[in-house]
């Protein structure tokens, strides 16, 4: 065989190895990345590969910062073991009291919330406080949508998403939809939460309350009860379903139409607040 | 007063040669630039966080040129060798220091006003604005801080190099103002040494966080009572004074050779 035959079959046979590695390459990065299991935003960020892990940290720290926002640069609370004059000229000069925004200046704490679920996709909680505050005294549900739509990308198996769309749903008067979400999140409930964690039981009650109510306006009262039972086996404490839920069970109607209760639970948390502006000294 | 004013002209002149300031001015423009361009869910007019971002970039550069600038007098001085023909004029090292300090500290909080009045005008052409008598208070208090910082870094380049000195000032900086509120929380669950510790760390180092009213700038609250405000600049003046006494003491015995630091 001559020379430049011998050195054809060679190419031939490296290139061949490249090819065979590069498709070996190719599979094991397929079967590694499971876009089923990530989300769709969640695989191409650059943020993510830039920081990896610490992006994390530096969404909550954007969180945190929005939530300072939120209160007018009002810090959380801390104990402290004593105050000294260092203590207390710091005191003076820190914004103190309990103070909120209000109206349309809720919508600086958007670029927070924002670089918060730039930073990690999978936080959750700023994609549902960001909807919830767009939702409400911001006055733009459009945006809130569009913020769940990216939130449902990014988290398809977390149910606290579909509960925050199933939210905003009810609240924009799109009961059939709403109705859709809750059954998505109830089907998802707990995904990756400890379903031992009171967060997670107080959202899994909280979505059949809404769904027992969407199923009182459909006029289904059977389903609705179906849906309270748990909900009063897990807190029996809740009083005012549970008369709801005698009510229905021997009157065989609603005692007052589900979209006042639903119109409390959607506007009620400010509370939150006001409770850890209580725990204060 | 002479000897001070020609040593601190040197200083500026050393410091507008070697561009640090324009640098870091253009740098903080173009950052301010990239926040106004960010779409935050198609929401407009939004302010707050141009304001926080930019103070912070804003201390950031000012802490950055006043740890960088003050390090390098001293040393810079004694390995070119024209401390010799400095300390040959009719200058004492006392003179050296404080003119060292003076120069220093009035070319950064000149940039430091250009970077508040570059923000300052982002913010209004935004649709923002700041309190102007918190802006007052708080832009004196930062260069009271950079007074403390630059005193700091004379006081270690006295007996260091240069980049010793910058690290050990951006640690005992880094440590005062982030470190030093926390400890009467973080002590609450401290026993025995650490907690010793941790209280003479307290009472030791400065507490740079009084000089920091950005919080209030931001938020638009009131500003401080003006007895508040004139104790941290009373307490400011006396760390820079004790600072500059010390750099002194550690200079005036300090002997020179050619090339060495000694």
């Amino acid at each position: 065989m001559s020379r430049s035959a011998r050195g054809s079959v060679w190419g031939f046979r490296v290139w061949a190895m490249l090819l065979v590695l590069e498709i070996a390459a190719f599979s094991l990065a397929c079967r590694l990345a499971d876009p089923a299991d990530s989300g769709t935003a969640a695989g191409n960020s650059i943020v993510e590969a830039v920081f990896g892990d610490s992006r994390i940290a530096m969404s909550d720290s954007f969180y945190q910062e929005a939530d300072t926002f939120f209160h007018k640069g009002v810090g959380h609370y801390q104990s402290k073991a004593f105050v000294d004059v260092f203590g207390k000229l710091g005191q003076d000069i820190s914004p103190t009291g309990h103070a909120h925004l209000t109206g349309e200046n809720i919508t600086e704490i958007m670029p927070w919330l924002y670089f918060s679920t730039r930073m990690n996709s999978r936080n959750v909680t700023a994609y549902t406080v960001t909807a919830f505050w767009l939702a409400g005294e911001a006055g733009r549900p459009d945006l809130a949508e569009q913020v769940l739509a990216d939130a449902r990308r990014a988290n398809p198996r977390d149910y606290r998403v579909y509960l925050e769309s199933g939210r905003l749903a009810i609240k924009q008067g799109d009961l059939v939809r709403a109705a859709h979400f809750l059954e998505t999140g109830l089907t998802l409930w707990p995904g990756k939460q400890d379903p031992e964690d009171r967060q997670s039981q107080l959202d899994r009650a909280e979505i059949r309350t809404y769904r027992g109510l969407l199923y009182e306006s459909n006029g289904d009262l059977v389903q609705a009860q179906e849906m309270y039972r748990p909900v009063l086996q897990a807190f029996p404490g809740r009083r005012t379903l549970k008369e709801r839920l005698v009510f229905l069970e021997t009157h065989g109607r609603s005692p007052s139409p589900p979209r006042e209760l639903w119109k409390n639970m959607l506007f009620r948390h400010a509370e939150v607040c006001d409770k850890e502006a209580e725990q204060r000294p | 007063m002479s000897r001070l004013l020609t040593i601190a002209g040197v200083v500026w002149l050393e410091v507008l040669r070697r561009k640090d300031v324009y640098v870091l001015f253009i740098l903080l423009a173009a950052f301010l630039i990239i926040l106004l361009t960010l779409d935050v869910f198609g929401l407009g007019g939004l302010v707050g966080y141009v304001k926080e971002i930019g103070l912070l970039l804003a201390w950031l550069f000012s802490l950055i040129l006043a740890v960088a600038v003050s390090v390098r007098q001293l040393p810079q001085e004694e390995e070119r060798g024209t401390i010799f023909p400095l300390l040959a004029k009719p200058v004492t090292r006392g003179n050296v220091i404080l003119g060292k300090w003076l120069g220093v500290w009035s070319i950064i909080s000149l940039a430091t006003i250009m970077f508040y009045l570059l923000l300052v005008w982002i913010v209004l052409w935004r649709g923002g604005g700041f309190g102007v008598a918190i802006l007052g208070q708080a832009i004196v208090l930062h260069l009271g801080l950079l007074g403390i910082i630059t005193a700091l870094g004379i006081l270690f380049s006295t007996r260091l190099n240069g980049d010793a000195a910058a690290t050990l000032t951006l640690v005992v900086t880094l440590a005062a103002y982030l470190v030093l509120p926390r400890v009467p929380h973080l002590i609450m669950n401290e026993q025995g040494v650490r907690r010793t510790c941790l209280l003479a760390l307290y009472y030791a180092l400065p507490h740079l966080e009084l000089f920091d009213l950005r919080r209030r700038l931001v938020h638009n609250w009131d500003p401080v009572s003006a007895v508040t405000w004139i104790q941290i600049v009373l307490y400011g003046v006396i760390l820079m004074a004790m600072f500059l006494l010390l750099a002194w003491m550690a200079y005036r015995g300090k002997r020179f050779s050619r090339g060495v630091l000694v």
